[in-house]
């Protein structure tokens, strides 16, 4: 064992490690949201807005059952992101005009745990949070 | 080059265990649904069914049905079957089978709500500001004079050759009832594409259609009426096919001199009926629960109760300021957590 960390260079090492963390973060993300999604707490789910890595807002889903879209403008790195949310689903609506690429507007909708809209020339990041996946539907 | 094996080995090691890992987040994260939302009818509308193949082009089949059917019944669309019969008000309009029959469903729950539940409310609709122009309390004259050209039974119906004579002055609003007829035909467009596990969400009226995909039932909550819009933790339907409406004052209203005006109007008064703040009908398609959620709402919290109780195949839950009621059989559909 010795000889063999001897042998690897400080990229291989770099390499390895980096390799493990991801793989411990994806066994343990997808159990945490097994976990939490089984929590009887029906309608107690957040949509997270994440301006440069800081929460910005936290909306309960809850409030996106509604006739008309909720729209959230945040002002970011480059300019001012607008987010709607409808229906326990969220999508990134507009993104700056400087945003030369607008990947996250090609996201589109998200409506539960997991997967997440990231806005990388804005720094904005939208996820949802578990709660509400114990419900498909919501009559209003 | 001292161990070259056992760094291969190394390198290998962690291809595989990353691959297995990816693998099985892929599993974990994998939908059991094929989901699209889109927006008409002025709300969001969202079908989601069993993710199997051909179901993507069945859910653009559905929603393009439901699109040209919101088309033909929205009565602000100068196209629409609805635009023509109100201006043709006072003369004969020849009618297709199915828009026929949808008017005849309307007169018969018209009889049956003893006149709560009326497409010809228009009128009174526009008065109040509901329709196109601004919302505002009108007076009492105007909503008495405005009354005498609401009435369904005034609509005069030939059977012989499916047509309509609606009296001049008199206009049709189908908005009691257009949501929950157009989600049946989407419904009914995904059965035709062999889809038997499907949700159809227009606006908080649902449908479904089968168990979900993993043999569970549908888990449907109810939004409280006041507050920030939080669901009824301890009223959760567990469905495997029928439909959900619910009628809330909370919908569309306005505030004048601090007092609450929905846009359920009572066709009969010209008023907003107030004895109640929410209404969630189970029925087995989704524009009965449609109608019966409106009409249980307006006729109020006695009548409604005896309206739902002599109904086959119908649920409610009411509440009012202070107290819920639910009907008798509810308990078979409904998880009171």
């Amino acid at each position: 064992m010795q000889r063999l960390l001897k042998y690897l260079t400080l990229y291989d090492k770099i390499l390895i490690v980096s390799l493990i963390i991801v793989n411990v973060f994806f066994i343990l993300f997808p159990l945490y949201h097994v976990y939490t999604g089984n929590q009887d707490e029906v309608g107690k789910g957040y949509i997270v807005i994440r301006n440069n890595g800081k929460v910005e807002k936290k909306i309960p889903v809850a409030r996106t059952f509604r006739e008309d879209p909720l729209l959230i403008e945040v002002e970011g790195r480059i300019g001012t992101s607008i987010i709607e949310a409808i229906n326990g689903e969220v999508r990134l609506k507009e993104a700056p005009p400087e945003d030369p690429q607008k990947i996250c507007e090609k996201t589109g909708w998200i409506s539960r745990p997991g997967p997440s809209i990231i806005c990388v020339p804005n720094q904005i990041s939208i996820t949802i949070e578990a709660g509400e996946d114990g419900l498909d539907g919501v009559s209003w | 080059m001292v161990f070259p094996g056992k760094k291969v080995g190394l390198i290998v090691f962690i291809v595989v265990l990353t691959g297995i890992v990816l693998f099985s987040r892929n599993q974990v994260f994998k939908s059991d649904f094929y989901q699209k939302t889109e927006y008409f009818m002025d709300t969001s509308v969202t079908v989601k069914v069993k993710k199997e193949p051909g179901a993507e082009e069945a859910v653009s089949r559905s929603m393009e049905v439901m699109k040209q059917w919101s088309l033909k019944l929205d009565r602000f669309n100068s196209e629409s079957i609805i635009n023509k019969i109100n201006n043709s008000a006072g003369e004969r309009v020849l009618l297709t089978e199915n828009i026929y029959n949808l008017l005849k469903m309307a007169g018969k729950y018209y009889n049956l709500s003893s006149g709560a539940f009326d497409i010809s409310v228009a009128p009174l609709m526009d008065l109040w500001g509901f329709g196109r122009e601004e919302k505002h309390v009108p007076a009492e004259q105007e909503i008495n004079s405005v009354r005498e050209r609401v009435g369904l039974s005034k609509l005069e119906f030939n059977t012989a050759d499916m047509s309509v004579i609606l009296p001049a002055g008199m206009s049709l609003d189908l908005g009691g009832m257009a949501k929950g007829f157009i989600i049946d035909r989407g419904m009914e467009s995904l059965q035709g594409s062999g889809i038997n596990s499907a949700y159809i969400n227009a606006g908080g009226n649902i449908r479904v259609s089968g168990k979900k995909p993993d043999n569970s039932l549908w888990q449907i909550g109810v939004r409280k009426p006041r507050g920030q819009a939080e669901v009824y933790q301890d009223f959760i339907l567990a469905l495997a096919g029928g439909s959900v409406a619910t009628s809330g004052d909370y919908e569309r209203y306005f505030i004048q001199d601090g007092i609450r005006y929905s846009h359920l109007i009572d066709p009969r008064t010209g008023y907003q009926a107030r004895e109640m703040l929410t209404v969630t009908v189970y029925a087995p398609t989704a524009v009965e629960a449609d109608i019966l959620s409106t009409s249980l709402f307006i006729m109020g919290w006695q009548a409604g109760q005896e309206l739902v109780e002599n109904l086959t195949g119908v649920e409610a839950m009411m509440a009012r300021e202070d107290e819920r009621w639910v009907s008798s059989g509810f308990h078979k559909i409904a998880v009171f957590r």
